[in-house]
């Protein structure tokens, strides 16, 4: 697992005034700081690596154009700044997806997904595989189960953090992340037909 | 219950798959439990796998290199846009030039705010009072009917005055200004009379004559002998303004008021009187009480000088001109005078003493006036009864003027050394005793009679003139009028003693 960087709402609050400024090293540094969640959360989306790269190198993009028009909630800027870098990261991935769906029916295959380290071939396929069947289970969530189990599996978030960063309680938290979970799990085929059914089952009675 | 103990068998193994054990060393302890939390723990796992996935170093250095030539273009264009195209698409002006704008229209909304107090708040003798008088008159254009804009004008005059009194009270001298403002306040009114009904102009003129009032009050209270000159004047021109607004007739147009002509001296000819014209000149006012003595150049403000008014001349201007009238022909110290106050004089019905119609009246005497009367002729001969005289109870203007001649011609000798000076006596406004047989019996009281003719008339006519206004008698003018009443045009009067030498040589009737 990778060293996250540390996110405070003064660096938050500095980093994005020097974007609004034109700095350079400002977006730097707010690329630094986002960029491995942001592609975190778009390689469970699209499930391809190179896509998600560009992806991510296209929602900074996003962020150059539009920072200048950027309100900052001086109370949370940490968090101002994470739900929107989320929100455009899920509006690029439903493009994505779009285009994909297309690019699918005119018979070009996607890219082949690339890892952090250096697998062999077998590993690379296993690996491809599961992400492909990750992003496929991944698009049966809505956004929120999707936050929530990308920040606390992918990212590492505790449950408070996922909650503040949401604008959520502890509790809803953790019942967003359960049911994403078993919604996984069934999208997945990880359960057994008892398994589905009692789910199916208890998912009706809730 | 089963969910519940699901629920926290699930969290117990996430948070110790999270910290690093397998899905599988998690759910060791749970036994039969294990089974349903197995599923859901997988997929956790599979999710978290991804933690481990990261932008390679060369990922990084890419999208950096994108970045920095995105927010340099950026900025290129962002610059590049505020300096081009139309000015309503450029963005505000920018940096120290957006102060520079700022601070200069900081600084002119200032001056304005600065500049208007100041001259708000301004007053007389202040370098911002003129304007001041000039701004506070705009509300006047703005009313659409005359009454309103008579009671604006009154509004603004009394403010005027509430000036005069504050700077005289605080020790400063008079300002022209100031008494330019209420005057011409007052006189604007007074212009008009003509479009505001009687109601109104009682009121307006009551208004008027407040403020005379005031202005006499503030001259008594002023020491400076010059301010209280000049008070004086303007409080007797307000007082006329006021008279006039409250008399009937003011169709004359009160605001350009005549002050009958300069009386003209006599024609040094010697026989001839030389035609006293009703010159409808105007001429600078002579303050009430203040004939003969004009003030000051240096005291009397501009528009005291220049305002045009009906005050009546001075009794002896008046008296004056009667005497150059009744005295310039030598034939008239011989002729024997008609006796008696003439029948349109002495009869309490006749034309002058009872009179219903001032306007009427006045408008008969003007015309009369301004007939073609080459000059002014006294005649030698006493012609009584070829005049038409007025009957009592009948106001035509042309018997009345006839008579007027008559009275006019006859007493030379006596008109010499009538007490033209003399204020006009009381029982003059009073009418005479009737003398319907006058003309057929021709008085021998040549001293009475011009006395009469000049002071034994009732009240003046109101006007002699269109211009003029009721309550402004000018005896010398009317005088005058007389003189060139009794030669109406064919009327064969002749002021010549030479009949051949006039045109229309009059035969008297026997």
């Amino acid at each position: 697992m990778a060293m996250q960087p540390v996110i405070t709402d003064d660096l938050i609050a500095a980093v994005v005034t020097g974007c609004q400024r034109g700095e350079t090293a400002a977006i730097e540094q707010l690329y630094d700081l986002y960029a491995d969640r942001i592609y975190r959360y778009l390689l469970v989306r699209v499930g391809n690596s190179d896509s998600a790269a560009d992806l991510t190198t296209e929602l900074f993009l996003r962020v150059i154009k539009s920072i200048g028009a950027f309100r900052l909630d001086r109370d949370r800027p940490a968090a101002t700044v994470s739900a929107w870098l989320f929100r455009i990261a899920g509006n690029l991935a439903a493009e994505h997806y779009r285009a994909q769906k297309r690019v699918s029916w005119l018979g070009v295959e996607d890219g082949e997904p690339s890892f952090a380290v250096n697998p062999g071939p077998e590993q690379l396929a296993e690996q491809k595989e599961e992400l492909a069947q990750l992003a496929q289970a991944m698009a049966g969530l809505n956004e929120e189960q999707r936050l929530v189990v990308t920040g606390k599996f992918a990212e590492a978030m505790t449950n408070a953090e996922i909650a503040a960063w949401l604008g959520k309680t502890e509790g809803a938290v953790k019942s967003l992340q359960h049911r994403a979970l078993r919604s996984l799990a069934r999208l997945m085929h990880l359960q057994t037909p008892q398994e589905r059914k009692r789910s199916w089952m208890s998912y009706a009675e809730e | 219950m089963d969910e519940l103990r699901r629920g926290v068998i699930l969290a117990d193994c996430i948070e110790r798959l999270l910290a690093g054990e397998t899905a599988s060393d998690c759910l060791a302890q749970y036994g039969d439990e294990a089974a349903a939390v197995l599923p859901l723990l997988t997929a956790a796992a599979r999710l978290h796998r991804v933690n481990t996935y990261c932008l390679t170093a060369y990922q990084r250095g890419q999208a950096k290199a994108t970045l920095r030539a995105a927010m340099l273009s950026h900025n290129r264009r962002t610059t590049h846009s505020g300096r081009t195209g139309p000015w309503y698409l450029r963005p505000a002006l920018t940096g120290s030039v957006r102060g520079l704008a700022l601070a200069g229209m900081l600084a002119l909304t200032l001056i304005a705010v600065v500049t208007v107090t100041a001259v708000a708040a301004s007053q007389p003798g202040d370098v911002g009072y003129p304007v001041r008088v000039v701004v506070e008159r705009a509300p006047v254009l703005l009313k659409s009917t005359a009454a309103a804009r008579a009671a604006a004008e009154l509004r603004i005059a009394d403010r005027r005055l509430l000036d005069l009194e504050t700077r005289l009270k605080a020790g400063g001298e008079l300002v022209p200004a100031a008494v330019e403002a209420l005057l011409a306040g007052d006189q604007a009114v007074a212009g008009r009379a003509t479009e505001l009904s009687r109601a109104e102009r009682f009121q307006a003129a009551s208004h008027v004559a407040a403020q005379a009032a005031t202005l006499a009050t503030l001259a008594q209270s002023t020491r400076q002998m010059s301010a209280r000159v000049t008070l004086e004047a303007v409080a007797a021109q307000v007082e006329s303004l006021a008279q006039r607004l409250m008399s009937d007739d003011v169709s004359g147009g009160v605001g350009s008021s005549l002050t009958p002509g300069p009386v003209e001296t006599p024609a040094q000819s010697g026989n001839q009187i030389a035609p006293i014209a009703l010159t409808a000149t105007r001429t600078p006012a002579a303050p009430v009480g203040h004939t003969g003595t004009p003030l000051p150049a240096s005291v009397q403000p501009t528009p005291v000088r220049e305002m045009p008014t009906a005050q009546p001349p001075g009794l002896g201007q008046r008296a004056t001109a009667l005497a150059k009238t009744a005295t310039a022909s030598p034939g008239i110290a011989a002729t024997p005078v008609p006796s008696g106050p003439p029948a349109s004089l002495g009869t309490p019905g006749g034309l002058l003493t009872g009179s219903p119609i001032p306007g009427r009246r006045a408008t008969a005497l003007s015309q009369t006036a301004t007939a073609p009367a080459p000059r002014a002729t006294h005649t030698a001969e006493p012609a009584p009864t070829q005049v038409p005289i007025a009957e009592p109870d009948t106001p035509v203007p042309g018997h009345r003027a006839t008579a007027l001649a008559q009275t006019g011609t006859a007493p030379a000798p006596a008109a010499t050394d009538a007490p033209v000076h003399q204020p006009e006596p009381t029982s003059a406004r009073m009418p005479d005793t009737p003398a319907p047989e006058r003309q057929e019996t021709p008085p021998a009281q040549p001293s009475s009679a011009p006395v009469q003719a000049a002071t034994g008339t009732p009240k003046p006519p109101p006007a002699l003139t269109p211009d003029r206004g009721p309550d402004t008698p000018v005896p010398g003018r009317r005088a005058t009028a007389r003189a060139e009443l009794a030669t109406p045009a064919g009327a064969g009067v002749v002021d010549d003693p030479d009949p051949s030498t006039d045109q229309a040589p009059f035969t008297p009737a026997p």
